[in-house]
């Protein structure tokens, strides 16, 4: 028997505990890649691209299989996008995949024959589409779900939609100053970034207000994040590490000239932020009481 | 086409989990797997303190969120109401299970035994003389299925569910209390319809907006 009062709030287990940790690696590396993908591209950063080609191919394709029950019936997940936001999600990591793959071909050594470049106006467009479906899905298919409060609200969508691309836009610097970049102005990313990190700030903010006024379901996630079992991870990981690390490096940035590794460990500390929003978001997710 | 559904007389449940047991004898399940519960709790305070039971199975609603959000087809309602999981099409990406407010939805990570280094009488029962959805494997979600095979089955020796026992689920034919009733929801004559008529048979979440075919009665 479970030891569960039907009086009493239920938090969802099976998307963050044991073998759910690789979905919530899953939704952080698709959410990853597809923003990595939509920076890289608008910057016109090949390595960029090629780094979020893979990083959704393997990373968000190989965390998600390990996830599943039964992995090698995974192709069934695309047989219905009409109603399931999962079958649409699945969808958009195949098209990204095919056709970020076809738009790399051409500069793959060997491949240059083929009759279209890059940034062929319809492969492109669909790599677009793939990309942004793919960082939006998962925000989706959280959010219509209605027997878990604080998951449906129509600010989740925005909320991963900002992650992936504040995430990407994180990584991109990174990539950049790795690599010593020299071609791209990397002023350009932090700007952006800093925007980004105000968005989230703004999102978040009102993610939890309202969450906390809406409904008492709701308002317990919100308690678990400020006080609970999970706030170690939101406070420490996504507050501190994800967003007031990051905004005080680049705060400084403007006004002093710091060095790669304190830009570096900025990145880092956003990336780990990415990481934490989606795992306490699925962690805190609690169920209406049955009576 | 008549909507099966279940009804729980809460005055009469006494938390005995004969329903329990049956449902797990009736359906094969595994250690560890549960499709029918009576959860047992407590409200009020010392020394107003009241003891409750709440059976629950699957709500097989009518308008239920894990068939929208299944990525594969595999929930299935079924015309007379009934909501069942096909295994050989479920991926386990446990959507449903997030879309249930009812919890209703069990996941097999693996298939434990009752004994371990023993298997019993019941558990070495061949599969293939199972109902499909009796074959329990891992890595695939399950739930109540209304014991459809035994409705059935019922139907087509002209038995009617609900009255006779050998086509009505095993839950509601086992309980000593009779505090479960099952039947035609649409029939305004039948046990199940009267009883909510008459004594304002409730569902569970109602606000939720999935119509479930489970009611209780205060």
């Amino acid at each position: 028997m479970k030891s569960y009062n039907p009086t009493e709030f239920a938090f969802q287990t099976e998307w963050v505990e044991k073998r759910g940790l690789w979905l919530v690696m899953a939704f952080f590396l698709g959410g990853l890649g597809g923003g990595l993908y939509l920076v890289s591209l608008y910057l016109n950063y090949l390595p960029g691209i090629v780094t979020a080609f893979f990083i959704v191919a393997v990373g968000k394709g190989g965390t998600h299989l390990l996830y599943l029950g039964k992995p090698l019936r995974f192709w069934r997940a695309f047989l219905k996008p009409q109603t399931s936001w999962i079958s649409r999600g699945i969808i958009s990591v195949a098209g990204f995949v095919l056709f970020v793959g076809l738009q790399l071909l051409p500069e793959v050594p060997g491949f240059s024959f083929l009759p279209w470049t890059m940034h062929s106006g319809l492969i492109q467009g669909l790599a677009i589409a793939s990309a942004v479906l793919l960082i939006a899905y998962t925000g989706f298919a959280l959010g219509v779900v209605n027997s878990i409060p604080f998951w449906n609200t129509a600010l989740m969508p925005l909320l991963f939609i900002i992650y992936s691309l504040l995430g990407g836009t994180g990584l991109t610097l990174g990539l950049l100053l790795g690599t010593g970049n020299t071609v791209i102005n990397i002023e350009v990313v932090e700007a952006v970034a800093r925007w980004f990190l105000l968005t989230a700030i703004v999102i978040v903010g009102a993610y939890l207000w309202i969450s906390y006024h809406v409904n008492p379901v709701a308002k317990y996630s919100v308690f678990q994040l400020i006080k609970g079992r999970v706030s170690p991870y939101f406070i420490g990981g996504v507050l501190v590490l994800g967003l007031a690390v990051p905004v005080t490096v680049t705060a400084l940035e403007l006004v002093y000239n710091l060095p790669y590794t304190v830009m570096l460990s900025g990145v880092a500390c956003e990336l780990i932020g990415g990481f934490s929003l989606r795992y306490t978001i699925l962690k805190a997710g609690a169920y209406t009481p049955l009576v | 086409m008549p909507r099966w559904g279940m009804v729980f007389d809460l005055k009469k449940c006494c938390g005995c989990q004969t329903c329990f047991i049956s449902c797990k004898i009736e359906n094969f399940l595994p250690a560890g797997m549960y499709w029918n519960h009576v959860y047992d709790y407590e409200t009020g305070e010392y020394p107003h303190v009241k003891r409750n039971f709440l059976p629950t199975v699957c709500m097989h609603c009518d308008e239920p969120g894990c068939l929208e959000v299944c990525p594969t087809g595999a929930t299935i309602k079924r015309e007379d109401g009934i909501v069942y999981v096909d295994y050989d099409k479920c991926i386990g990406c446990r959507y449903c299970m997030m879309a249930c407010p009812y919890k209703a939805r069990y996941f097999n990570d693996k298939i434990k035994n009752y004994y371990p280094g023993n298997i019993t009488v019941y558990e070495a029962f061949p599969k293939e003389l199972r109902a499909e959805f009796q074959r329990h494997e891992p890595g695939i979600v399950s739930k109540c299925t209304f014991c459809m095979h035994r409705v059935d089955r019922g139907l087509s020796l002209n038995l009617i569910p609900g009255i006779d026992p050998e086509a009505t689920p095993a839950c509601v034919v086992n309980c000593p209390a009779q505090a479960r009733y099952f039947g035609d929801l649409d029939d305004p004559e039948s046990e199940v319809a009267q009883l909510i008529s008459k004594r304002s048979g409730y569902q569970l979440q109602k606000h939720l907006g999935a119509d479930p075919s489970v009611y209780y009665l205060k």
